[in-house]
């Protein structure tokens, strides 16, 4: 298996990085997969203002991880997933907006072709979007609040024409032209999408950043330790200082699901976080994560994952 | 009315237009007074300092915007001017002068600051134009110089020699109104315009570059026949609302045979006369729905069907949804955030 691990500052780092697990020499740019690993490229473009667009195409003979470490930058990363694949295995295509200061972990099975399109937007180009404008403003404080930030939208056929022109994108004098409007005509649409959904009639318009903070500082206690009950919704709405009931309407606009169905989940992604790191043993995750048996935790992992992990039985700690 | 000016931000040209109606303009935008006519002429001023005016608006009476030549050739010009005319004789009427060559209705302009443009804006005339200003170092971030000086001086070669060079079609017509209509309920407006701005360059970069290779450029057409082909165009989607202008009607206008026409609007505008009516009927359509104050009932009486169902499958047949599930898709939003 192949682990690659980086932080987005830039996707030249990313190229770095996996140039060094493939032993090969870096290259600006591009990176064309040798032979002995599997084939296609990660290809990145750069453009002004701090924006960079990576395109890949790739299939590994091996199963590869991708581990994006966190860093302290607050880049904006999309990642558009390639539409051309929908329905494979049940697959959606879409489109996840993401920050670098975010850890982020990708199992590429053997064989599988990984394509799509990933744009990074440095932060200080984002204050420069959004500008002065009221609805700009809105937007950059819910970003800077939600700083796990997960939004996701599926890729429907305006985006999916966008996609194409920038990966069928043939290379003469015009490209870089058509490569940048799309990024600015995909960025433009998410954001005008995201303040649609946080303005109008819901809750997260209604209420004020304030309350949302107090709810995520009160998350973070929340999914602190996963080995003890989670806590109580009256609890936890005592620590934002708010009715339980405005507490849970507030939870779910910014979490996507009530109190502890997310507690659940965040559960569950520790595990696979513990997992794929190869690092803990099996007595270790289960006691980390507060579960007694092993049966009950397969059964847990399963029921959000699909699949108990093959990759965790072959590793020497994981008995 | 005339009014001169050469500057290189259009909030200034605004400020100027205001001023010769005794009237002045607020941030940029200037609401005509009942005296000067009715609508709006605004101005943007976007990141790579690119500046932007945005019209649509009716003058009282003849009205002409000048600039005056000025020595710096870095900074270029594009104007995109549709003017809905009145009359036969209105039509017949340049809209547009580049140094002394003139340019019909609906006109699309290429300039630096060293070529004076007068445009000429009829007395109680609708008047939809979209204005950019840039620098050429803007471009020189995305093409190579090179590329952009064979653009420049090909372009100005066939316009300073009275060639209508790009004239307004469909995509170039869905791109303005977009600008020119919307960008009030967008809200991040700069970047809504900005986005908007560059794809009208780069659909006149490409589409020029498609002509110096195949098109009307090399099929020697001669240069009132392409005048002659942007009217006939302007008057087959000018009013939705009405049954479409026939083929012999149109032929006639254009001065030629209904065959000669039918071949040469499709090397023109690339689709067959009644396609590519149907396809700006359509779009016009999905544009008034976007704007979200009318029911599909009313659009599709104001593109002209009295049958909503003939209408919803013929937005289907151009979209692939049916009106109700386009109008739900462009609503529909999943959670803000998913773990």
């Amino acid at each position: 298996m192949i682990t690659i691990e980086y932080g987005l500052a830039t996707y030249d780092n990313f190229l770095k990085q996996i140039s060094k697990a493939l032993k090969i020499k870096h290259s600006k740019n591009i990176v064309n997969i040798p032979p002995a690993y599997g084939n296609g490229f990660f290809k990145m473009l750069t453009f002004p203002g701090g924006i960079e667009c990576m395109i890949f195409n790739a299939t590994f003979n091996t199963e590869v991880q991708f581990h994006q470490k966190k860093i302290r930058d607050e880049n904006l990363i999309f990642r558009l997933d390639d539409a051309s694949k929908a329905g494979e295995n049940g697959f959606t295509p879409e489109l996840q907006l993401n920050k670098s200061n975010r850890k982020w972990i990708f199992m590429g099975a053997k064989f599988q072709r990984m394509s799509g399109i990933n744009i990074l937007i440095r932060q200080d180009a984002m204050s420069h979007f959004f500008g002065s404008s009221e609805a700009g403003i809105q937007i950059n404080n819910h970003l800077n609040l939600l700083t796990s930030l997960f939004y996701n939208e599926p890729m429907d056929a305006e985006y999916k024409k966008w996609f194409h022109d920038i990966f069928d994108a043939q290379e003469d004098d015009f490209t870089r032209f058509i490569i940048y409007n799309r990024i600015m005509l995909i960025r433009e649409r998410v954001f005008r999408r995201f303040y649609k959904k946080i303005s109008g009639n819901l809750p997260a318009g209604k209420f004020s950043i304030d309350d949302l903070t107090r709810v995520k500082e009160a998350e973070a206690i929340f999914t602190k330790d996963f080995s003890e009950q989670p806590m109580p919704l009256n609890k936890l709405s005592k620590l934002a200082a708010m009715s339980a009931s405005k507490f849970k309407i507030i939870f779910k606009e910014i979490y996507g699901s009530p109190p502890h169905k997310y507690f659940a989940k965040q559960r569950m992604n520790k595990a696979r976080a513990m997992i794929l790191s190869s690092q803990y043993s099996l007595t270790e995750i289960l006691d980390e994560l507060g579960f007694d048996k092993k049966s009950a935790f397969k059964s847990a992992y399963e029921n959000t994952f699909g699949m108990f992990p093959e990759i965790s039985t072959e590793k020497s700690t994981w008995k | 009315m005339e009014i001169k000016f050469n500057d290189r931000r259009f909030e200034l040209v605004v400020e100027k237009i205001a001023r010769a109606f005794g009237s002045s303009s607020t941030e940029g935008e200037w609401l005509l007074t009942p005296e000067a006519g009715s609508g709006f002429i605004n101005s943007w001023q976007l990141q790579d300092d690119i500046s932007v005016m945005l019209m649509n608006c009716t003058f009282n009476m003849d009205v002409q915007l000048k600039r005056k030549p000025n020595l710096n050739q870095q900074f270029f010009i594009l104007h995109f001017y549709e003017l809905s005319a009145k009359d036969e004789a209105q039509k017949k009427e340049p809209v547009f002068y580049i140094q002394s060559q003139p340019l019909l209705n609906p006109a699309i302009s290429f300039s630096n600051f060293a070529i004076n443009t007068t445009v000429r804006i009829p007395a109680n005339t609708n008047v939809h134009a979209v204005n950019i200003l840039f620098h050429q170092n803007f471009i020189h971030q995305f093409l190579e110089p090179h590329v952009f000086e064979k653009f420049i001086s090909n372009y100005y070669y066939r316009e300073l020699h009275g060639e209508q060079v790009e004239y307004i079609d469909a995509g170039y017509r869905a791109i303005m109104d977009e600008i020119i209509k919307e960008h009030r309920l967008h809200p991040i407006t700069n970047q809504f315009i900005y986005s908007r701005v560059l794809l009208l360059m780069e659909k006149l970069l490409i589409s020029f570059h498609e002509k110096l290779k195949t098109g009307p450029l090399a099929l020697k057409i001669k240069v009132e026949e392409v005048n002659n082909m942007i009217q006939a165009e302007a008057e087959l989607v000018k009013d939705f609302s009405e049954p479409a202008s026939n083929i012999s009607s149109l032929s006639r206008m254009a001065g030629m045979s209904p065959t000669k026409f039918k071949i040469q609007f499709r090397n023109f505008y690339g689709l067959p006369v009644f396609e590519y009516y149907q396809k700006n009927r359509m779009q016009h359509a999905k544009n008034l729905l976007k704007q979200g104050i009318y029911s599909i009932q009313e659009v599709g009486n104001m593109v002209g069907y009295t049958n909503l169902g003939h209408f919803a499958a013929a937005f289907k047949k151009e979209f692939g949804l049916l009106p109700k599930d386009w109008i739900q898709s462009e609503n529909k939003l999943k959670p803000l955030i998913k773990e």
